[in-house]
């Protein structure tokens, strides 16, 4: 088969973007380039991306999840709450978020799989739902060591430094644990996506419910499996969270959900896949992340984000929808 | 005005269309004359969708004419071939799921079926009078279109094309999903219309019909059309010799398996209200037919069976155990294959790829402690390809992108790619050219040669008389007559079929034909 232009922009047009972009960074701004700013821009990134794996499993399986930016929010708070008012331990307080995160998942399946809500409308009212209820525990004011407490007392935990390690640590002094915890969750779910009958069992769902059950496959179980999933990532991304800031932050969430549907969505595009796929989701947090940091590095105005995101996203979109073969 | 000057009705010159490195058009050429009825046939892929998408306006052709009437016709687009008074019915059904029946049929066009005197009255009223004009039928009060059955849907979707009163109606495998009767009003409508000057375009993979209905017809092959022949003046067998290029012999397979243990016993099981005391046996090795009219249960009954529907009275046994089919996954893990006839809508995941599809039933075997084996995998679907002469550029294309036929065989050989102990089978060979039938009629007699059990569902005769070992009759929810496929003849199952076996032997050979 001969490398057309045209099938050369699907494939490798968003990898030849980026090889592109860092080669523009490192000519104008050297530091572009050292180890140590590559980390920190996959830092940057880690926690966008994690979420973003989890959304790409629900729409493989044909599904979407919009809680996901809200549950990382919510249990960010939740592990401050643990730590702080709790004075809970470093274990408690990650099992507490873990489980958190699998309820929720179930309360998303049980609205879309069970009562049959569309998933874009149940994951809504739960992301409103997490959002909100995050708020209630200490009338809605942020988490830190010392909070007075509704009851007028004052809390006495602290975030414990095993905690913070999990989000401040770099291994060998340069790997940070954030990434590491990226690399570990995105390749056993990429794993299990593009190698194993699991994973073509959820693909095939997506692609036509129906006909996979009439394959014999327990669709139901597979799609409440998506979501539960999606959500203990998005849970993992939360104590991430809370580990980095050190706090609960009542705003700690904001465009979390955007941006991490944005790199499942820019992921369609990589090498020609033309559906999600987890690689693709942590390329497109990748690009997003060396983009606004050369940016930031070349002083450009922090205003300019947003549009820089929607436009990379734009041209993802027009590559996986306008480019891509399909029939009238 | 002498007949040789009058224009073809329709010419369409030179045309070639490609898909990415696929030639579906390649230098093709029709010309249909006014006031005929004009078959057009080719093996799967061949390109008689395509080209009638060209006269539709849906696919832009890179070279090649058209003209109406002798005069030519430029940017061909959907709404300029409805104004020319072109009506299709596509291959694909295209209506609106969740509209009703009188939607479906009059929306967009509120002064249509003048010609049936069908004017008046509330929508679903008229939606009712038309049916029941051309057709014959009744469909359920305000029901939308997707709770109907497909042979339902294609019924409104060929009414809506007839309502529009065209000058060229362009069908595109239009009997693929009705049973024999529905068939019947539809060639009656056809050749009613014909008398008042209306050309008809049928493109279709039962030879039969074609020779029967048609007055001329043109051979494709692989994007050209290579032969135009009188089907009356073509000896036996000569219609498929031109589409396939080679005869095809023996398109039954002779051998018969012996009957073993039973595989499949029901006894006096119930559907919801439809289907009642249905009790009968099928052994392994056996191939046991089963037809009936548009309405007549089978499907629920085969629905039920594969755990679609709920079973509500009598029991069923498989492989000697009383078996709940509460779901599919519950009858596949029983050895239970179902190849559903809606194969677009159940059979097969448009924008996975082939080989996705075709090993999506046996996956369990082409993997270990859950790894697929991705050579094995690949090697597994080339085959099958390769059995069910599959059209392709390859094993990774989409199924979105293949003909409408060798979509069919993707949703079948996702079956053959695994070996169940009881086969049920819904139209396998719908739109299916007749080199892929024989083919699958091999694949299907080696399965019970296997030992598999086979239920086959059927409208068509011959294909139930030319693999069935028996063939149980249904009508109004109840079996009403079992043959020995040996014993009976086309006649006398239609017959059986339409009055419930009832009525007198004399009139089974002939199928009266309602449509005035
Ligand atoms: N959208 C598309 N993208 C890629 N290939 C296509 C597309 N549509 C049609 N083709 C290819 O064009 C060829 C002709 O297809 P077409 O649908 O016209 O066949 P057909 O004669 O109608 O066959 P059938 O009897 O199976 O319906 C096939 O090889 C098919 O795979
Ligand atoms: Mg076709």
């Amino acid at each position: 088969m001969t490398l057309s232009p045209r099938r050369l922009a699907i494939d490798y047009g968003l990898l030849i973007l980026l090889a592109g972009l860092v080669a523009v960074f490192a000519v104008a701004e050297p530091a572009f380039l050292r180890v140590n700013n590559l980390f920190s821009i996959l830092q940057a990134v880690a926690i966008v991306a994690l979420l973003g794996v989890g959304v790409t499993v629900t729409m493989i399986a044909g599904g979407f999840d919009l809680s996901v930016g809200g549950l990382a929010a919510f249990v960010q708070m939740a592990a401050a709450y643990s730590l702080v008012v709790l004075d809970g331990s470093t274990g408690s307080a990650i099992l507490l978020c873990l489980g958190l995160g699998i309820l929720v998942g179930l309360g998303n399946a049980v609205l879309i799989v069970r009562l049959g809500i569309p998933d874009l409308l149940a994951t809504l009212g739960m992301l409103f739902l997490l959002a909100g209820l995050q708020l209630v525990p200490t009338g809605g004011r942020s988490i830190a060591p010392g909070l007075i407490l509704l009851d007028g007392s004052t809390a006495q935990g602290t975030f414990t430094d095993g905690f913070l390690a999990l989000g401040r640590h770099r291994v060998w002094d340069i790997l940070p644990v954030p990434v590491l915890v990226l690399a570990v969750v995105a390749a056993a779910l990429w794993l299990v996506m593009a190698w194993t009958r699991f994973g073509r069992v959820f693909y095939a769902i997506g692609g036509n419910e129906l006909a996979a059950r009439l394959a014999g496959a327990p669709t139901r179980l597979y799609r409440v499996a998506a979501y539960v999933i999606s959500a203990t990532v998005a849970s993992i991304g939360g104590i991430l969270l809370a580990a980095r800031i050190g706090r609960g932050d009542v705003s700690a969430g904001n465009g979390l959900m955007l941006d991490a549907v944005a790199a499942a969505l820019i992921g369609h595009a990589v090498l020609g896949a033309n559906r999600p796929n987890i690689l693709g989701t942590v390329v497109g947090a990748v690009f997003v992340g060396v983009l606004l940091n050369g940016l930031t590095m070349l002083n450009a105005p922090y205003y300019l984000q947003d549009l820089v995101k929607g436009a990379v996203l734009i041209g993802a979109l027009a590559v996986t929808y306008g480019l891509a073969p399909r029939r009238a | 005005m002498t007949t040789s000057a009058v224009p073809p009705a329709l010419a369409m010159r030179g045309l070639v269309a490609t898909f990415g490195p696929t030639r579906a058009l390649d230098g093709a050429s029709l010309t249909v004359a006014p006031g005929t009825i004009h078959g057009l046939i080719g093996h799967n892929g061949a390109g008689k969708s395509t080209l009638i998408k060209v006269l539709a306006g849906l696919v832009t052709p890179q070279a090649g004419t058209i003209a109406l009437d002798g005069a030519t016709v430029t940017g061909m687009t959907p709404g300029r071939a409805e104004a020319l008074g072109i009506a299709f019915i596509h291959q694909e059904r295209l209506l609106v799921p969740t509209a009703t029946v009188g939607e479906a049929l009059f929306l967009g066009r509120e002064s249509a079926g003048s010609r049936f005197g069908i004017r008046r009255g509330s929508l679903r009223r008229r939606a009712e009078a038309a049916l029941e004009r051309v057709f014959g039928v009744t469909l359920p009060k305000g029901a939308l279109i997707r709770d109907l059955s497909t042979a339902q849907q294609q019924i409104v979707q060929i009414t809506r094309a007839l309502l529009a009163d065209p000058k060229i109606l362009v069908f595109d495998e239009p009997t693929a999903a009705l049973a024999q009767r529905e068939v019947e009003h539809l060639f009656a409508a056809i050749r009613r219309l014909k008398a008042q000057g209306l050309t008809t375009l049928y493109i279709s993979h039962y030879l039969a019909e074609i020779e029967q209905l048609c007055d001329t017809v043109t051979v494709m092959r692989n994007g050209r059309d290579v032969a135009h022949v009188d089907p009356r003046q073509v000896p036996e067998g000569g219609l498929a010799q031109l589409m396939i290029g080679r005869p095809v012999t023996e398109l039954y397979p002779r051998q018969r398996a012996a009957a073993g243990e039973p595989v499949l016993a029901l006894a006096g099981v119930g559907v919801g209200p439809g289907v009642r005391d249905i009790s009968f046996t099928l052994r392994r090795g056996e191939v046991l037919g089963l037809t009936g009219l548009l309405g007549s249960g089978a499907k629920d009954l085969v629905r039920a069976l594969f755990g679609l529907a709920p079973i509500t009275a009598g029991t069923v046994t498989v492989d000697g155990q009383a078996a709940r089919l509460k779901n599919p996954t519950e009858a596949v893990r029983r050895g239970i294959a179902l190849v559903p006839e809606d194969r677009r809508a159940h059979g097969v995941a448009l924008d996975l790829g082939i080989r996705e599809n075709l090993t999506l039933a046996s996956l369990g075997r082409l993997s270990r402690w859950g790894w697929l084996d991705r050579e094995a995998e690949r090697r597994r679907a080339l085959d099958l390809i390769g059995e069910l002469q599959v059209k392709t550029g390859g094993p990774d294309a989409p199924v979105r992108t293949l003909s409408g036929g060798n979509q069919q065989k993707v949703a079948l050989g996702k079956w053959l790619a695994r070996e169940a102990h009881l086969y049920i089978l819904d139209e396998p060979t719908i739109g299916v050219d007749i080199a892929a039938k024989a083919e699958i009629y091999r694949l299907i007699a080696e399965a019970a040669g296997r030992g598999a059990g086979i239920l086959l569902l059927s409208a068509d005769p011959d294909e139930l008389l030319g693999l069935c070992d028996r063939i149980l009759v249904l009508f109004r929810g109840t079996i009403v007559a079992e043959h020995e496929a040996a014993g009976t003849d086309a006649g006398t199952l239609l017959q059986a079929a339409l009055t419930g076996g009832r009525g007198a032997a004399g009139a089974a050979s002939t199928v009266p034909a309602h449509a005035a």
